[in-house]
């Protein structure tokens, strides 16, 4: 599998604050990787830099072969790159259907449309021509996926993808989610439901303090080790790349 | 003025409100303001006179400083005041009431009047303020030239004061003007000194996180806003007693405004020392340039824009940043012990 | 009779103010700058279609045509330049500099173009004179109904363009969330530029509607962005057709505050801004998000 993205010795901060550390990764195209750790992990701050809505401070972020760590966040999404963001961020006074058009104007081509997404996320067809302002969290969260998808993106990041939301409304997203990652989509998402993700992904990365300390199949490791890493007690079992121990940070941050 | 006082080891920090150099600075703003009152006592009437017009100026830039750096209010009316405090003056003696009382009672007017206009403009913010005002101060000029017993728009000469010579009447003028200026710099001082200061300065910053925090923001914009109405009431009243005749058209005129911006912009928004900067620079520009006319308000206008973009925080931070004084003690500061004094940067 | 006339002509009026009022709604919905130059960029317009017209020795409606573009090119650039740099400094800073520019525009008008009152109107003859005489003291005047027809058919197009269109999206999201937009890929700074150009644009018909009803001269813009305001807000910052509203009730206010006495005109519509403000509405106004 080709390399999608490559982030390299990324660092991002919050004023003098560091979010993000040193941190590198790979996302291979047509991977699902779920996204790790603690609150304040920077696992959020990680995704917007990628996708251009925050400033690096350091390193680089290459997609596709291309370096775009100075790239304008507009001009990511034209190149494949769609971030759905945490709390949903629809523009409430626009309908569903005009949240989605929006995103679809200057659109790659691409499978998405306005009825695909629609397809794909049934719920939506009745209220297409509500405001976005006065939908339930589930109805909100599965437009802003399908707002990200109508700009046929070949990298979907997915931030906090059941924050806030009913468990009914997470079993539907995740059905819609499930049916696109088995369509060969490459996603990368966070989650603070452990079981959820690893549902979902092909691959676990834990962050904590703004580091990877955990990086692997979802299949060679469990449960509990990925805890371990979450919380940062001891080394983890079975990684494929480099772990730092968390005894290295003796100074526990929260961003 | 020291809050530092406690030994401490070497290399911890210590709050600070006065430096070195602002115990300088305020002691020598204190003598500079002594000297300036025996002015008339040396000088020719006619520089009197200059120094008048440039103390209204300073009064004009400290109040709308006091609105825009420290409340976040951007006024395009404070002509509003100036007029009404001009043409109270004009009412009041044309009741019999000595000239000089006139002034301050105008003044006292104007305060009473901002007051009750606050009930209006402060429902508005940003640049809904900004014309809000605006329109306010059209209405009252237009109130004004209405009343033909206060000239109608053809203007009015102020009565009473013709029983001075000349030079007796530009020093009382004079001295009553620096007075006010005195006055209202140590007014804003006390207010930025005590704990309504910070407060008004995390209204600027960011009003909804101030109310957030349990800043009470309307009694504070209230109260500066009140303040800039009776400083500016007192500018127009003092303009009045300076020059003698006044037209509805320029003393209710926005060029005030523009003024004002150009002031405060250039010399330091938000700061305490700007202002002072501004109005002496403004005065000096005015004083060599005025008479180019339309290529003066040009030049006025973009350097206004010039600092507002490149320089907002205008020629002061100039002077902050690299020598990292300040005047006024009107601010906290980090100081480590046994340190090289630095200030740190108060202001954005 | 008379006041029915009042009322006629206030209407007309109005829909010079609302002409006006909508391009700077319009920049206050999309990016919440109230552009303090927005009368003087008007007057601009007015000189750009009188100079063109005088030159070329063409109808000020051709002139206007030729003046547009230009007008356009000049909003797309302020924002581009001024305005985009104005709006990272904070909330205060565009009104800084649109102020400031606001007085270079008008000096450098008066340098120009002298202090000399001008109008559009001789130029057009009839059109800016003759009146369809319903009865001895009612009459509908031509100009007045055009003007009125333009403003309904710029409101009705702005209000096409961002309910109906892409681009019309593309700036009500902007305007709602600018970071967000980003992230679908609407690029926030080339929309407030095109919102700009079409701001300024309207402001140079509005000038140039202004300057064939009545005189101008190189310090009208004040005056008219505080009508604008006016109209914007008796309107109730709301929808465009709300603008249309207010810029009708500030023109009635008008002449009917002149049917009293003629000082009393500007007056009336200044104290009907005031009332609006005072009363409950007033309160709402700073709370409340304009939908563009």
């Amino acid at each position: 599998m080709a390399d999608l993205l490559h982030i390299s010795h990324l660092d991002a901060r919050h004023g003098l604050l560091p979010a993000v550390r040193d941190l590198s990764l790979t996302v291979s195209d047509g991977e699902a990787v779920a996204l790790v750790g603690a609150n304040g992990a920077g696992k959020s701050t990680l995704l917007r830099t990628v996708a251009g809505a925050h400033p690096a401070a350091g390193g680089t972020v290459t997609f596709d072969g291309d370096d775009i760590t100075g790239l304008a966040a507009h001009r990511r999404v034209t190149r494949g790159l769609a971030l759905v963001p945490e709390g949903r961020k629809l523009f409430p006074d626009l309908t569903v259907e005009e949240n989605l058009l929006v995103a679809g104007r200057r659109a790659r081509p691409g499978p998405w449309s306005v009825d695909t997404v629609l397809d794909a996320f049934p719920l939506l067809r009745p209220i297409r021509h509500k405001r976005a302002g006065s939908l339930s969290g589930g109805q909100q969260q599965a437009t802003s996926i399908g707002r990200a998808l109508m700009t046929n993106p070949r990298l979907l990041l997915v931030d906090e993808v059941s924050l806030g939301l009913a468990p009914v409304a997470v079993d539907s997203v995740y059905e819609s989610l499930t049916a696109l990652i088995a369509d060969g989509a490459t996603v990368v998402l966070v989650e603070q439901d452990l079981s959820r993700a690893m549902s979902v992904a092909d691959r676990v990365v834990c962050m904590l303090e703004g580091r990877v300390v955990l990086d692997t199949p979802v299949g060679e490791v469990t449960r509990d080790q990925v805890t371990d890493a979450y919380f940062g007690l001891g080394r983890a079992g079975t990684t494929s790349a480099p772990v730092e121990t968390p005894a290295a940070h003796p100074t526990p941050e929260r961003t | 003025m020291t809050t530092a006082a406690a030994p401490a080891p070497p290399g911890a920090w210590s709050v600070q409100r006065a430096g070195l150099a602002s115990r300088i600075g305020s002691s020598a703003l204190v003598l500079v303001a002594i000297a300036l009152f025996a002015v008339p006592q040396i000088l020719s009437a006619n520089v009197v006179q200059q120094l008048t017009s440039l103390l209204v100026f300073l009064i004009l830039a400290v109040m709308w400083n006091a609105l825009a750096g420290y409340a976040g209010l951007v006024s395009v009316g404070q002509q509003a005041f100036i007029g009404f405090g001009a043409y109270g003056t004009i009412y009041l003696t044309q009741r019999g009431i000595q000239p000089y009382l006139a002034v301050v009672l105008a003044s006292l007017a104007s305060a009473v009047l901002a007051a009750v206009l606050s009930l209006l403009v402060l429902r508005l913010r940003g640049g809904q303020f900004a014309v809000g005002t605006w329109v306010v101060a059209e209405a009252i000029a237009l109130f004004v030239m209405l009343d033909q017993s206060l000239g109608g728009g053809t203007g009015v000469s102020l009565q009473g004061l013709s029983g001075y010579a000349p030079e007796v009447r530009r020093a009382f003028t004079y001295w009553l003007t620096l007075a006010f200026a005195v006055l209202l710099l140590v007014l804003l001082f006390l207010l930025l000194r005590h704990r309504t200061g910070a407060a008004l300065q995390a209204i600027r910053d960011d009003e909804d996180a101030a109310a957030s925090l349990g800043v009470r923001v309307r009694p504070l914009k209230l109260m500066l806003f009140v303040l800039a109405g009776f400083g500016c009431g007192a500018a127009g009243a003092l303009t009045l007693a300076n020059t003698l005749f006044i037209q509805p058209q320029s003393i209710f005129g926005v060029q005030w405004s523009a003024y004002m911006i150009f002031m405060v912009l250039v010399g330091g928004i938000g700061t305490f020392e700007g202002p002072i900067i501004g109005a002496v620079l403004f005065f000096a520009v005015q004083y060599f340039f005025a008479d180019q006319g339309a290529w003066y308000l040009i030049g006025l206008g973009l350097a206004a824009v010039a600092f507002a973009l490149f320089l907002p925080r205008g020629l002061w931070s100039l002077l902050n940043d690299r020598l990292h004084v300040q005047l006024l003690p009107v601010g906290y500061h980090l100081r480590r012990q046994g340190a090289r004094p630095r200030s740190s940067s108060r202001e954005t | 009779m008379s006041w029915i006339n009042a009322l006629v002509q206030g209407l007309f009026l109005g829909g010079l103010y609302a002409l006006f009022a909508c391009g700077l709604s319009l920049l206050f919905g999309v990016m919440r700058i109230i552009n303090l130059a927005h009368g003087d960029l008007a007057v601009l317009g007015a000189f750009g279609v009188w100079w063109v017209s005088d030159r070329a020795d063409v109808s000020p409606f051709l002139a206007l045509l030729a003046v547009l573009p230009v007008m356009l090119a000049l909003g797309y650039a302020l924002q581009r330049t001024v305005l985009a740099r104005s709006l990272r400094g904070g909330e205060l800073t565009p009104l800084l500099t649109t102020f400031g520019l606001a007085i270079v525009l008008q000096n450098a008008l008066l340098q120009i173009f002298s202090p000399d009152v001008r109008s559009l109107g001789p130029s057009v003859g009839s059109l800016s004179t003759g009146s369809w005489k319903i009865t001895d003291q009612l009459s509908v005047p031509y100009l007045g109904v055009l003007i009125l027809a333009v403003a309904v058919g710029v409101l009705g197009a702005l209000q096409f363009l961002l309910q109906r269109t892409g681009f019309g999206r593309e700036m009500r999201a902007t305007a709602q969330d600018p970071d967000t937009a980003a992230l679908v890929g609407v690029p926030a700074a080339s929309v407030y530029a095109r919102a700009a150009a079409i701001a300024v644009a309207v402001a140079a018909l509005a000038g140039t509607f202004l300057a064939l009803h009545s005189t101008f001269d190189a310090s009208s813009g004040p005056t008219q962005l505080v009508f604008a305001f006016e109209a914007v807000v008796i309107g109730g910052l709301g929808s465009l057709w709300g603008t249309l509203t207010g810029g009708v009730v500030l023109g009635i206010a008008q002449t009917l505050g002149a049917q009293i006495d003629p000082q009393y005109s500007i007056l009336a519509g200044h104290l009907v801004f005031l009332v609006i403000l005072a009363g409950p509405r007033g309160r709402f106004i700073a709370t409340r998000r304009a939908h563009a």
